[in-house]
């Protein structure tokens, strides 16, 4: 890209703040959108975002990156149903999970699952927050393809626009914190801030799980232990 | 001997999470894509257990069930049918024509990996 005033007019144009993504991602991106949009430069592109809504919403998500799935790594459910939530609800029958840049709601729908097998969906509290309006609006339909989240998930869910890594954590504390796949394609500067925001965020003994490329630097100077290959949880007082 | 199961999806990602529902119980996994492939590797292998989804584009799981169904080497066969809370109108139809079992999609992977236990009986 040209220089760094164009990225942040596209992101004005967008209603997103560029600065927050790892640049070489924004580039990337950017890139697509030229291609997809059939333009050649920037300029081209900032000109249609601010007059077509349509094409806002398909960059945004372009740069958000909504990809998500039900039961997504496999893996780690299996930790989180075998271990991690026992233990979690054998301490307390009230569980509040939160998960940060939600995507589609796919995520928090199976952990809504894995809590209903578990007998302990009715008492938990499940939020899911993303930057994007329009995910949400996925979140709340609950239908992916041919497979339709019960009323008795859904109900049990909620949902809310949140910019995490400007706007912080919402009011908890939260004995799950799911953020998986969301630091990978933030600066450095802001992953550090997103961590330290998410690690705050955590009840005592609460766990926190990132995606299966993710890793905390150092988790002992965010108050945290490691308990699995991507989990980590607050140490009680 | 490990128990051999046959998996007959047309989504990549189904398949994948099949194949790690079931990872920690170590068992033969057999893939397929589509009606003829289950068919095919169902002669060909013999599997202990058949996890068949419901809707598939060609041959449908349906087809498949009433296929195997219809083969004296098969027809014992234990099947396992992968459905979606849209099509339970076709459970009826699995289960008149055979179907050991349903799981509803979505499913947690230890929700598979206990219902294929209990259909394998104890066959590990």
């Amino acid at each position: 890209m040209a220089a760094d005033v164009t990225r942040g007019a596209l992101g004005r144009a967008a209603g997103l703040d560029l600065t927050a993504f790892r640049p070489d991602h924004v580039e990337e991106r950017v890139r697509r959108a030229l291609e997809r949009e059939g333009l050649s430069e920037p300029a081209e592109l900032l000109r249609l975002l601010r007059h077509d809504s349509a094409a806002r919403e398909r960059f945004r998500r372009l740069i958000a990156v909504p990809v998500s799935g039900l039961f997504r790594d496999p893996a780690q459910f299996d930790l989180l149903e075998r271990e991690l939530l026992p233990a979690l609800l054998a301490e307390s029958p009230r569980l509040t999970v939160w998960s940060a840049g939600c995507a589609d709601g796919s995520e928090l729908y199976s952990i809504a699952l894995v809590l209903e097998r578990l007998g302990a969906l009715e008492e938990s509290v499940l939020l899911g927050s993303d930057l994007l309006e329009e995910n949400l609006a996925v979140a709340r339909r609950g239908l992916y393809g041919e497979v339709e989240i019960r009323p008795a998930l859904r109900r049990q869910a909620r949902w809310e626009r949140r910019d995490v890594v400007r706007e912080g954590a919402p009011p908890g504390p939260w004995r799950l914190v799911l953020c998986r796949n969301l630091a990978i394609y933030l600066s450095a500067a802001a992953r550090a801030e997103l961590h330290t925001t998410l690690a705050g965020a955590l009840a005592p003994g609460g766990v926190l799980m990132l995606g299966r490329s993710e890793r905390l630097v150092q988790p002992a100077a965010l108050g945290l232990v490691r308990v699995g290959p991507h989990a980590y949880q607050r140490a009680r007082p | 001997m490990a128990a051999t199961i046959l998996i007959c999806d047309n989504e990549d990602v189904l398949r994948e999470l099949v194949r790690a529902s079931l990872a920690p119980a170590s068992y033969r996994l057999v893939e397929a894509r589509d009606g003829d492939e289950a068919l095919e590797a169902a002669r060909r292998e013999r599997p202990d257990l058949v996890l068949l989804d419901m809707m598939m584009p060609g041959r449908s799981g349906l087809d498949v069930l009433a296929e195997l169904r219809g083969d004296p080497e098969l027809a014992a066969t234990p099947v396992l049918m992968l459905t979606a809370r849209t099509q339970e109108g076709d459970r009826a139809a699995a289960a008149a024509a055979g179907a050991d079992g349903f799981v509803s999609k979505p499913f947690s992977p230890q929700e598979l990996a206990e219902v294929v236990e209990r259909l394998l009986g104890g066959k590990a």
